[in-house]
């Protein structure tokens, strides 16, 4: 019985776990040396967060509003944009004179960001340390067709991760 | 040890754990790099060093890792409950462990076996024999006497055994 659990045990410990990926090893290496060089990046954000810096938390937390600004003013160009250039469906079988009242349009779109979730510290793209914001939105599009008097709306559940600069202290 | 030997030896084990809290590896690696930013946090906080960790820092790494994956967990079912539910069932155990082509059913049903474990047993077994930890340390790091911890293994190893059995009985 105990023979048969050392079997086991020895067979288990010669199995390997699969190792993290090279991006994962990547990203990790970073945060630790930049760490070891300053105190670590995470200390530092938790200074920065909890701390006694709250000016620039301010100006963090001004940043991540501008950059939320940006982004919905962006969406409402890209969303006006893609009104006018949306294909109008048209019935099959029919000529476009003969369908022009059945036609259906887009009448309105919006874009509403109903959540955000921070997901604490990470590393941008460019390896410096950021707070990772997620973006909960939701893409409406109304359509009409006049001729039929029917309509409907889509809406598309869409989902945007931001990264917000941390100062480097 | 630099870093790269260090997470060598040790991030399979880690990774390995993060996965018991987790549906997916690309999870599990988030779970493991916040876990490890929680780490270096409170050791900055504590004594203000940071780089590769000592032997000695393995228990409190494993427990910030499990606390990361369950914050993780946490956000993930607040927002899609139901969704998390589904993608529990299916977790996927098949590539727990590296395995060449003759003994790649072997570390399947062993991974299979081992997902049917009990959490708390689980965990020791892959405290304990991935991450190299005694009872001592695991004991501390779960906040259970050391008796407690070789209790679970040896709880684990039996139900594995079981497990094993039954299904090369059923081939």
């Amino acid at each position: 019985m105990k023979d048969d659990l050392s079997r086991l045990e020895q067979e288990l410990a010669q199995l390997r776990p699969r190792s993290p990926g090279a991006d994962c090893e990547r990203r990790l290496r970073r945060i630790s040396t930049e760490g070891a060089a300053s105190g670590t990046a995470a200390a530092d954000s938790r200074r920065f967060m909890f701390g006694r810096f709250w000016g620039r938390r301010v100006a963090v937390l001004g940043a991540a509003a501008l950059v939320l600004l940006a982004i919905r003013v962006s969406m409402l160009l890209r969303d006006n944009a893609g009104g006018e250039e949306e294909a109008v469906p048209v019935a099959a079988g029919t000529s476009t004179e003969q369908v022009e009242g059945n036609e259906a349009g887009v009448v309105a779109t919006g874009t509403v960001l109903y959540a955000m979730a921070n997901e604490g510290t990470a590393l941008a793209e460019n390896g410096l340390p950021a707070t990772r914001v997620r973006l909960y939105l939701l893409e409406r599009a109304s359509w009409e067709t006049p001729g039929a008097r029917t309509s409907f709306e889509i809406v598309r559940p869409r989902e945007e991760v931001v990264y917000i600069p941390l100062p480097v202290l | 040890m630099n870093w790269t030997e260090w997470f060598q030896e040790h991030g399979p084990g880690l990774l390995l754990y993060a996965r018991q809290w987790t549906p997916s590896r690309t999870e599990a690696e988030e779970a493991l790099q916040d876990g490890f930013v929680r780490f270096w946090r409170s050791r900055a906080a504590r004594d203000g060093t940071g780089g590769v960790p000592s032997d000695t820092d393995l228990p409190r790494l494993f427990v910030a890792i499990k606390h990361a994956a369950f914050d993780r967990g946490r956000r993930r079912r607040r927002r899609h409950e139901r969704e998390a539910a589904a993608a529990e069932q299916l977790y996927d155990r098949n590539g727990w462990f590296e395995a060449t082509a003759p003994g790649a059913e072997r570390a399947r049903r062993i991974g299979q076996a081992l997902g049917e474990l009990p959490a708390e047993q689980r965990e020791v077994i892959v405290m304990k024999i991935w991450g190299g930890l005694t009872f001592r340390q695991i004991g501390e790091a779960l906040r259970i006497p050391q008796n407690t911890a070789a209790s679970r293994y040896r709880y684990a190893l039996a139900a594995l055994r079981r497990e094993l059995q039954r299904e090369d009985a059923t081939r």
